[in-house]
Parts: C-alpha cells; structure tokens; sequence
C-alpha cells in the first residue's frame, strides 16, 4: 500500500493478537457486519474483530481487496475496455488461486465469513467441504472432516433404509 | 498429514456448520445424516428446515427444474419424473392412483406438493426428499367434484390442505350446489369441515365449479388459498368478487374485488409471492391469442395493476414456435427471473422476463393436437426444500 487516493475513508481493523490494518471503507463494507457498525456509528476509530487472528483476517482483506465492485475513475475505464465476462472469468481464477489453502485454514476461513458475513468468501470458502459431502462416501466425509462415526452399525443401516435412494 | 492441518470440522461451531450444510443439495442433507449423531440431530431440525427454505427462496440462480406425472403400463398406477428425466427409474410411482386421472397443484408449498386422484385420495409429496404420505380417506366417495390447494400457516408453522367440495344435501338441489369445505393438518389424521360463510354461498359455488371443469388447483399466496370465481355461472350480471380466498391461518374465507375487466377464461397464478391474474387478450375478430397480461393485486387497496404484458404474437416470430393459435397458456409460476408457461400439446417453455426469450423445457408425451387435457394438472415446479410430508409416521413408497 503504497499511495493512498485522497477523498477516500479509511477504516482501522485490529485483529485480537494487536495486529492493525488499515482498509478503504468500501473494502471493510464488503462485510454486512462492519457495514452495520459503521452506519451505526459504531466505528469511530478502530474496529475489534474478535475471534480472527492477523493471519487469517490479511487474507480476508485479501479477497474484499479483490472483490469491492470497482467504481470512480479507474474502475469506469477497466470496464470500457475489459468486457465483464472477462473480468468475471478472472475474478474466478483468482478465486480458485485464493482457495488452495490447508483445511485447517479453510475451516478458518469459513468461520472469518460468517462471523464477518461475506457472503461470497462464505460460499467460496464453503464449496470445497460441499463437493466433498456431495460425492464421496461417508467414511470419505469422516475423515475429511475428522469426524467420528458414533452411530450403531443398526442405526446407520436404518438411516441408509430410510432414504435409501440418496446413497446410490 | 501435516499437523497445521488436524483441525476438524467438529470444532466448528453449529451455526457455521449448518452454514455449509445449507448450501448442499437436498440428497447430500440426506446421505450427511449418517455421518454423525450431532449432524443428523442438525440437518432434521425446523431450524434447519427453515434456514434451507431462506437460503432457496432467496437465490435467483436455483435453475429451472419440473416434474411430471407420467403414464405407466398400469391404468392404476403413475409415475413422478423430473424434467431432466434420462428415462431412467422415475422419483417414485404411486400405485392407486389412476394414470389417466391423476393431477397435482403445479406450484410447490414450500416444496410440498399435492397430488390428487378421483377415485384414490389425495398425498402430499415432496420430491426433493422423495417422501410422500397418503392423506386420510374423505367421507365422499366419488372425489371428482372436489378442488384442493396446499397451504402453509406462518403461525402455526404447520401444513394444512384445504378442499371445497360438493356435500350431500338435505334435497338434490342443495347437494348440487351448496359447496362445502373442510381443512386437514398435515400430520394430523382426520379432515376438519369448515364452515363456508362470510362470503355469499354463490361466489364460493362459482369457484367450486369452475376450478372442477377446468382441472385447476387454488393457488396460494400470502398466507392465503386463491379460487377464481367464475363470472359467468348462475351470475346475471358480472359478480363483484373475482376470487374466493381462504386464510390458512384463521381457516376462514373473503373474497378480493373484481378487476377492471372481464375475466372470463382469466386463471390466477403467484408471482414473486403476490396473487395475480393472468388474462388472455385476443385478436380483434379473431380467435387468435395475441398476448398474456399479469395484473396483480395491489397491497395497498385490494385493486388490480398491470404488471406485466407477454406479447405472444412477437416471441412466435422471434422463437418460431406457435403460441396464438387456438391454444392455451397458463402462467404456472416464476422461478428466478423465468416465468413458466404451459402451454398446449404438452410444451412447457420458460420466459426470460429480462430478455423476453423463450426457452422450451419439457414436452409432455401422450398429448395429440386433438386432445383437450391441459397439461398444467400434470406438471409442477421443482424446488430443493426439506420440509417433512408430515410430523411422523411411517412414510409410503
């Protein structure tokens, strides 16, 4: 962060292990819970996001950075000459890029959204544990998840009798 | 493994794993009950239901998915299948109930589905889960004069499914037309009879009929079951009601006020959650269709704006299909941005109401160009929701 564009706000985010950084409004309104705080007034000086350690709250500014809808100057003459398709596309691979992190993180990540309530980093985070749950088998799910099985060998025959259709 | 990597899923809070649970599709909820204890106690809450309901309902990109009733082999038997059915098995068959009179409201109550046979009673079917339950037998043998909508009361968080009907009267001429309603809970094993006042008998008779004759299931919307009155039976003049409406909650009925036009051969529909109405406009001196327009029920004052004009005439020239000539287009619903419109021989097409593109996406076997059955009775919207058919009991196949 180099230069910083006059006329912009900033915000200060603080992680709780006393990191401190400092974004454009419009970047921190990406998430709907500081978007409240600040139209509640609620952000004077500095917001404290609990629960979110510097690590994992740099990458979430990391992808607000990305997805804050380009407007004013810069932004208008991006879109005349990069068709929106495009800018789609790469906003896509990006993605796909951001995503190629441990599970660990993952599962990090996923909770920084919801609290913070980005919608499009909740479903992006989401989506790799989905397609897990979606097409494996249940002791793939297990493991990936790192849960255990605490059913009776009778109770899990019964749930797969119940809807037998879906675990074909 | 590396150790950074150990955490488990396990340690997320419930709220964020019903987070990520919300987002899978319905058969995944179902096969994510056998992972664990906590997860199946998770994924069959109402809450869970809820937030399930909420996160469909508020997507505009859940795509455009249809089921149908199809023929079997067997005249006492039909089939469920989805639109992108590979011929394969179908969702599920329901033996007693008759092939060729077999019909379902064609807009999903919270996913719920109500299916209805003359001679073998009525179920309620949700075809994202596949479970389906036979409602208890009504008193009347002979179902053909009966009307029936699925409800859902916000209040009570319950179910309900209502049905006018013709009742055995004191002297012929009351049996034939004083019409009679009675209501049942869905987990519930009876049906409650309703006592059809505050309205005069005649708008109540009106609907009774012309939803029979027309094979058209009420339509709900807002907390409310829509009949349309039909304006000309046993009306000397044009009725000051157009719809005869039942609130699911308070188990009573009003009627909303007529439009600025004559109705008949109108059909109502629920777009965005508001009642409307969908009238054909013809072609001066001819019997041709030349568009569809949607007037919906103002909240304000209980008239009727226009909403929406389909010119049919145009998106014939545009698409190359035929939607004028002596047919029949019924609005069925609105998924997304898309309006779903059946039409005759058996085509279902979905509108584009941004780019007024029409796209077809299914065709219903077993329709000739002759035949007059209306495909609307035998088709419904698709929608991915986990509501039970009922509270508990034993489910049918």
């Amino acid at each position: 962060m180099a230069t910083r564009e006059a006329g912009k706000k900033m915000i200060m985010l603080k992680s709780p292990d006393g990191m401190e950084f400092e974004v454009e409004e419009a970047v921190a309104m990406e998430s709907q819970t500081i978007r409240k705080m600040i139209e509640d007034d609620c952000a004077d000086t500095a917001i404290l996001i609990p629960n979110i350690n510097s690590k994992i709250l740099s990458r979430v500014i990391e992808y607000c950075n990305k997805h804050v809808p380009t407007t004013g100057a810069t932004g208008a003459a991006a879109s005349d000459t990069v068709a929106p398709a495009a800018l789609a596309e790469d906003l896509k691979i990006w993605d796909a890029e951001f995503i190629k992190v441990n599970r660990a993180t993952r599962f990090d990540l996923i909770q920084a959204a919801s609290y913070l309530n980005i919608k499009g980093l909740l479903d992006l985070t989401s989506q790799t544990t989905i397609d897990t749950i979606s097409d494996n088998s249940l002791e793939e799910i297990r493991s990936f998840l790192s849960t255990k099985n605490d059913y009776l060998p009778e109770e899990e025959q019964t749930i797969r009798r119940e809807n037998q259709w879906a675990f074909q | 493994m590396m150790m950074a990597d150990n955490k488990s899923m396990a340690m997320l809070p419930e709220e964020m794993i019903t987070e990520v649970l919300v987002r899978l599709p319905v058969k995944a909820i179902l096969r994510s009950r056998a992972v664990c204890r906590r997860w199946a106690a998770l994924v069959s809450s109402e809450e869970f239901c809820a937030a399930k309901e909420a996160a469909g309902a508020g997507s505009a990109t859940e795509p455009v998915k249809l089921l149908f009733l199809s023929r079997t082999a067997r005249f006492d038997s039909t089939e469920v299948r989805p639109s992108d059915d590979d011929g394969g098995m179908p969702l599920l068959t329901l033996n007693g109930m008759r092939r060729d009179e077999a019909r379902m409201t064609s807009t999903p109550c919270r996913g719920l589905t109500l299916l209805h046979d003359p001679y073998g009673g009525f179920y309620v079917l949700n075809a994202a889960t596949r479970a389906v339950t036979m409602l208890p037998p009504c008193e009347d043998k002979i179902l053909h004069s009966t009307t029936a909508g699925l409800g859902f009361d916000a209040k009570t968080k319950e179910s309900k499914v209502v049905r006018l009907f013709i009742g055995d009267g004191v002297t012929p001429w009351e049996a034939f037309t004083r019409a009679r309603c009675e209501v049942h809970t869905l987990g519930g094993d009876r049906w409650r009879t309703i006592s059809v006042e505050g309205v005069p008998c005649k708008f109540a008779e009106a609907a009774l009929f012309g939803a029979v004759c027309d094979k058209l299931a009420p339509v709900f919307a807002d907390g409310f079951l829509h009949w349309l009155i039909h304006p000309k039976f046993h009306f000397a003049t044009r009725p000051a009601a157009a719809v005869l409406s039942f609130s699911v909650a308070d188990e009573t009925f009003s009627w909303v006020r007529a439009p600025p036009f004559d109705w008949e051969g109108a059909h109502l529909t629920e777009l965005d959650s508001g009642l409307c109405m969908v009238r054909e406009d013809l072609l001066p001196r001819a019997s041709v269709l030349s568009s569809l327009e949607i007037w919906k029920v103002r909240e304000d004052n209980g008239g009727w704006s226009l909403e929406h004009r389909v010119d049919l005439v145009r998106l014939g020239y545009k698409t190359g299909y035929v939607l004028t000539v002596p047919q029949y287009v019924r609005v069925v619903g609105k998924q997304g941005k898309k309006m779903i419109l059946a039409t005759s021989f058996g085509r279902v097409f979905a509108y584009d109401l941004m780019s007024q593109t029409l796209e077809l996406i299914l065709r219903l076997g077993g329709i000739s160009r002759y035949e007059t059955e209306r495909p609307v009775a035998r088709i419904s919207l698709f929608k991915e929701r986990l509501t039970p058919v009922q509270r508990h009991g034993a489910k049918l196949q």
